[in-house]
């Protein structure tokens, strides 16, 4: 398995964006691509080739989803594991969202400190779900 | 008004996530507006579900469980219990906002536990 560099963070709230890029990129040392939709996540994904998506699930134009359906459909995109962001996190809606193929679930709000190391245990180790 | 969960942050981040916090409650007005302003329901309760999110990441707790209240009682629950929740969040939201206005980014008094005075982090939750 090759190493866990850059990480692709598709939301559309700005402030949650930002607090993501710090905790991704000053506190957790990743090179991140923040995409504010599923479009320009399609967009950019073919340029920025993520190791990593984190994914928002409630977006207004795409939602999560869906923007997961058409990233498998992109080249190079098949394998790339792909972490849900939501605040809905009763199991069945975890479980659903598993079922879309997502590799986890990351429950908001998050910690922004651990934030990093848990998108590395989905890395390294598959499925699941962090509640921070 | 960094909060717990910044704790073992180097100085650089530390003080890089207390601007970013600030940049954030210094939005919290515009998101209010946003929530008193919703044409429907459905709108409101979107604005409170990313409110929810995003102020629980920036450390601000409190204001986060209350917008989850409101948020659950925003489609559906009785118009009271709806008005008291965000009462509520309207509080946390104003006490947010006055926590320490101006002060240099990353001065070590923009610590809740250094401040003790008026800080969001030191006072308790209201209600």
């Amino acid at each position: 398995m090759s190493e866990l560099h850059r990480v692709m963070c598709v939301e559309d709230d700005p402030d949650i964006r930002m607090i993501i890029e710090f905790s991704l990129a000053t506190v957790g040392g990743y090179e991140v691509c923040l995409c504010p939709g599923g479009q320009a996540a399609l967009a950019q994904a073919p340029i920025f080739k993520p190791d990593l998506v984190l994914l928002d699930v409630m977006m207004p134009d795409l939602s999560g989803p869906e923007t997961l359906a058409a990233l498998r459909l992109q080249e190079g995109m098949k394998g790339v594991p792909v972490v849900f962001m939501t605040a809905k996190a009763m199991p069945e809606e975890v479980e659903d969202l598993l079922q879309y193929g997502a590799t986890g679930v990351i429950v908001k709000p998050f910690d922004p400190v651990t934030l990093p190391q848990n998108i590395r245990i989905y890395w390294e180790h598959g499925r699941g779900i962090a509640h921070d | 008004m960094a909060s717990h969960m910044t704790e073992g942050l180097p100085p650089a981040a530390l003080a890089q996530f207390e601007v970013l916090q600030r940049g954030f409650v210094t939005g919290l007005p515009a998101r209010w507006l946003a929530v008193e302003t919703a044409a429907t329901a459905q709108e409101r309760q979107a604005v409170l579900h990313r409110l929810c999110g995003a102020a629980g990441s920036y450390g601000l707790e409190g204001l986060s469980q209350c917008a989850r209240v409101a948020e659950t009682l925003a489609l559906s629950g009785p118009p009271e219990e709806l008005t008291q929740a965000l009462a509520l969040l309207k509080g946390e939201i104003e006490r947010a906002a006055a926590c320490h206005p101006g002060l240099d980014p990353g001065s070590s008094a923009t610590r809740c536990m250094d401040c003790g005075s008026r800080c969001y982090g030191c006072l308790p939750p209201t209600g």
